[in-house]
């Protein structure tokens, strides 16, 4: 009845198998115990257990995702891509093949415990750094952002050069009031009514 | 019939050709008979393309699937409406419609301003016919006639041009009839996307009006303010058109595109804006120039700049220089643009050069605290908002022929980038209409200041203090809530000023006259329409800020896949949390060419049920083209926006997307305020108001002749 051509694969993770809390996973006591009674047998065994417990803290220590991402946390990477086969849309909220494929490819990396930027310094080294959002800050990328700020900061300077250096000639008129422009009489009368209500 | 309008449209380039060439002879030999016939040949040419847009517009309605253009944006299921609309919906139709849009402004301009601008006038007839000489050679194909010269001499771009003329020439015809068309883009069927385009083409072709005059200014050595005078409603029109395009194409993009955003600093979304922000720089220097006789030659480059976007802007649309989701289909026009861009703006600035002597300031700067100083920052700023757009927009081409390094620049930087000048700009509007012209006396500014000051740190404080603590239950936006109370902070900085402005008005009428408030309030605004209706437009754009900043700083979104039963959450940072429960996927009635599923969601907030939402996913058959179509829940806090991004197992189970966006219908009620200022900015005074328009305004020194006596 309907149409599977149109349909959007699942992204691969999914909201009801979420990672069950840090906690009760990764917890060490076990670890501890299990290496209190290696203790008591061989150096190397000991030695390996260490390893192993160190490795256990380590992944611990791992990011958040180190088990299933959710759809949220791929997206959150995703964005910071740009689709390869389409323009200007990014990877989060492109709906073709390609990108369904990277965001899936970001969900395992992200379940293998990879960081934001070390996955898109994958897929920029990868595809090159066309696929990211903005280009990184390095080689000529620089002059992305020399160019309109120098250009901004030498425009200020010249304004305020310009606006010294005329400012400082005495004005040659009486100020305010008797020669300001208005645009008819009743502005006008406006205008000094204002005048002293301000004062 | 396509024979007929071909040959509207050829006549109407010949006209073109003829008006312009009369009319700077005429002017030159000083033969009034051959600048009247120039004039009449300008109105035969509106007239003309009338007729052609009126033939296209039949052979679209009747189906004519022998003429190439009408095969592709129409099919036999499509709604006359929408075979009306697809007069603009894809590359040689938009061309004939802008020529057509263009010659109208002409020939009104004419007609309206020839007794009064006997001098500009033929000039004005010359760089109108050049510009729509070159609009309608396209639509011919008459540079297709260069293809066997170009062949001849081995160039293989020659075939390009050749097979251009099919997807230029709206009245192409096929060797055979097809059964039917492939239809409009379905992107393309939304009201907003039918108003979208020719409202933005009007504020584009409107400013070939000011650029016009500005040019005629020039080569007449005419360069006091009358020209800008004349122009200024015209300039003002042709901005309004402006703005109401790039906002209903935000609010096209909002309500079509799925993604829960309005604007994504996309190539072609920036060629629409680079011409409004010099724009709009000009609208604001130009009143130096009025009241002060200063930055003469500014003002010439301003126009000039903001014209030469305008080309530019159609160009990066036609030319696929850049990649955009807007762009039509790749053509070989492009370099036809370039060398037209490039001779418009070469030709105009050594003209600007060579009067250099005519355009000297009559008057000097007095003082920074005046509102000619503050004038030009916002000149600078604005100008540097279109510097950066600019210097974004292109830095893919140039990174690429320059680094050889491909790269795309995304919404990131230029949000940014722009982000703060947008907060200075923001800033200097609040600052401005406090300034008088020439010098300020400190203690009256700063006691105009205190209480906008004292309102801008109470919402910068109060948002700061009650954020934090809203904010800690979503992860990820502390950070944000700096930046956003400082930006409310400015605007609340902005309001204050136009409402102490308003307020100071509305008392002295009160005061003066005896009028009740809000009579007073009427009176004060329609006795000074441009005063008043700027204020309305600062007022807009506050609101419109509102909505940028709510949507930029606090959106919120979550995707995920539920099954029949299942529920989502979201939570809003204003409201509360919403909770969406999918209750199935059905199809629905929907136009023959279409074939539309829609997903039902339960909706409540914070246990309390709100409503049901049904997005929809379009399928266009003949297109084989899928379109989401989001489902909102509006309010004036925010937009619940969800859309179905797709389902499996026979719609047993489904993804969603959901959006919060904070603030966003602020963004159209600003729009709609910002309008509403303009037009009445822009209204024609009464007759006798505008008498005194005419004769030198007291207190300040003329140089320019009125060119009528």
């Amino acid at each position: 009845m309907l149409n599977a051509k149109n349909q959007q694969p699942e992204p691969k993770s999914r909201a009801e198998n979420r990672r069950p809390s840090r906690t009760a996973r990764y917890f060490p006591c076990r670890v501890h115990n299990s290496s209190f009674i290696i203790l008591r047998s061989s150096f190397i065994i000991h030695f390996i257990s260490l390893v192993s417990c160190l490795f256990l803290l380590l992944c611990f220590a791992m990011p958040a995702f180190a088990q299933q991402p959710t759809a949220d946390d791929i997206n959150a990477v995703a964005s910071n891509l740009t689709c390869p086969t389409c323009t200007g849309i990014n990877v989060a909220e492109c709906p073709t093949e390609t990108c369904v494929q990277w965001r899936a490819k970001i969900g395992e990396m992200l379940a293998q415990g990879y960081s934001q930027p070390e996955i898109l310094d994958y897929f920029a080294a990868r595809y090159g750094d066309h696929v990211l959002q903005v280009p990184p800050a390095r080689g000529f990328f620089q002059w992305l952002w020399l160019l309109p700020t120098a250009a901004t900061v030498l425009g200020l300077a010249l304004l305020a050069y310009l606006v010294r250096s005329w400012s400082r000639q005495p004005a040659p008129a009486p100020l305010e009031g008797e020669d300001q422009v208005v645009e008819d009489e009743y502005l006008q009368r406006v205008e000094q009514d204002l005048e002293g209500w301000t004062e | 019939m396509a024979q007929l309008g071909y040959a509207a449209s050829l006549l109407a380039l010949v006209l073109a050709l003829y008006a312009s060439v009369a009319a700077w002879v005429g002017s030159r030999r000083h033969l009034p008979e051959l600048v009247l016939s120039a004039r009449n040949a300008a109105l035969a040419v509106a007239i003309l393309l009338t007729v052609a847009v009126t033939l296209e517009v039949l052979l679209l309605l009747s189906g004519d699937f022998r003429t190439l253009y009408v095969a592709q944006v129409t099919n036999r299921a499509m709604p006359p409406f929408f075979k009306l609309t697809a007069l603009w919906g894809s590359q040689a139709g938009s061309l004939l419609f802008w020529s057509w849009l263009m010659s109208l402004f002409v020939a009104a301009a004419v007609l309206r301003q020839w007794d009064r601008m006997q001098r500009l006038m033929p000039y004005v007839i010359v760089v109108t016919q050049i510009t729509l000489s070159f609009f309608l050679s396209l639509i011919s194909g008459g540079w297709a006639l260069l293809a066997a010269p170009l062949q001849g001499l081995g160039l293989t771009d020659a075939s390009i041009l050749m097979a251009d003329m099919a997807h230029t020439n709206p009245f192409f015809q096929l060797d055979f009839t097809p059964a039917n068309g492939t239809g409009l883009n379905p992107l393309l069927r939304h009201w907003g996307m039918i108003v979208h385009p020719p409202v933005l083409y009007l504020g584009f072709v409107g400013f070939v009006i000011p650029f016009a005059f500005a040019i005629a200014a020039l080569i007449t050595r005419q360069t006091g303010d009358m020209w800008i005078r004349t122009v200024r409603r015209w300039t003002l029109v042709a901005w309004l058109s402006l703005s109401m395009g790039l906002l209903l194409g935000m609010w096209w993009a909002y309500g079509v595109l799925g993604w829960g955003g309005y604007w994504g600093w996309d190539p072609v979304e920036n060629a629409a804006l680079m011409p409004w922000l010099t724009g709009t720089a000009f609208l604001h220097s130009v009143m130096i120039q009025e009241k002060r006789g200063m930055f003469k030659v500014w003002n010439m480059v301003l126009i000039i700049l903001t014209y030469g976007l305008v080309i530019f802007g159609t160009f990066l649309t036609r030319s696929g220089v850049v990649s955009s989701v807007h762009t039509f289909a790749q053509s070989g026009i492009g370099p036809l643009y370039l060398v037209f861009l490039l001779v418009t703006v070469i030709y105009s600035v050594v003209l600007l050069f060579d009067r250099l002597d005519c355009l000297r300031s009559e008057n000097e700067l007095d003082s920074i605290l005046s509102r000619e100083a503050f004038f030009l920052f916002n000149n600078l700023l604005f100008l540097a908002v279109f510097f950066v757009t600019f210097w974004g927009t292109l830095f893919p081409v140039v990174s690429e022929l320059i680094g050889g390094q491909k790269a795309i620049v995304g919404p990131p930087f230029f949000n940014r980038v722009n982000g703060p000048l947008l907060a200075a700009l923001v800033l200097l509007m609040g600052v401005a209409p406090l300034m008088p012209w020439r010098r300020a006396s400190r203690q009256k500014l700063a006691r105009l200041l205190l209480w906008p000051l004292v309102a801008a740190l109470v919402t910068t404080a109060g948002l700061f203090i009650l954020g934090l603590r809203a904010f800690t239950i979503l992860p990820g936006t502390q950070a944000r809530v700096l930046p956003a109370s400082l930006f409310y902070g400015i605007l609340a900085f902005a309001a204050t000023i136009i409402v102490q402005e308003f307020g100071r008005g509305v008392r002295v009428r009160h005061s003066t006259t005896g009028e009740g408030y809000g009579r007073a309030l009427c009176h004060l605004v329609a006795r000074n329409r441009r005063r008043y209706g700027g204020y309305l437009v600062h007022v807009g754009v506050i609101l419109i800020a509102l909505g940028i900043i709510g949507t930029n700083f606090f959106e919120v979104e979550t995707q995920q896949s539920l099954a029949v039963g299942e529920s989502l959450t979201i939570t809003s940072p204003l409201t509360g949390t919403y909770s969406l429960t999918y209750q199935g996927l059905g199809l629905r009635p929907a136009p023959a060419d279409i074939r539309r599923t829609s997903a039902t969601l339960t909706v409540s907030r914070d246990g309390r049920p709100v409503g049901t939402l049904y997005p929809t996913h379009d399928y266009f058959i003949p297109q084989q083209q899928p379109m989401t179509i989001p489902a909102m829940r509006h309010s004036l806090a925010e937009d619940l926006y969800v859309i179905v991004a797709g389902w499996e197992d026979g719609g047993n189970r489904a993804t969603f997307k959901a959006y919060v966006e904070p603030l966003v219908n602020w963004l159209w009620i600003g729009g709609i305020v910002f309008i509403m200022g303009t037009a009445i900015a822009a209204w024609p005074a009464p007759a006798r108001d505008r008498q005194p328009a005419t004769a030198p305004l007291p207190g300040r020194p003329v140089t320019a002749q009125p060119d009528a006596r």
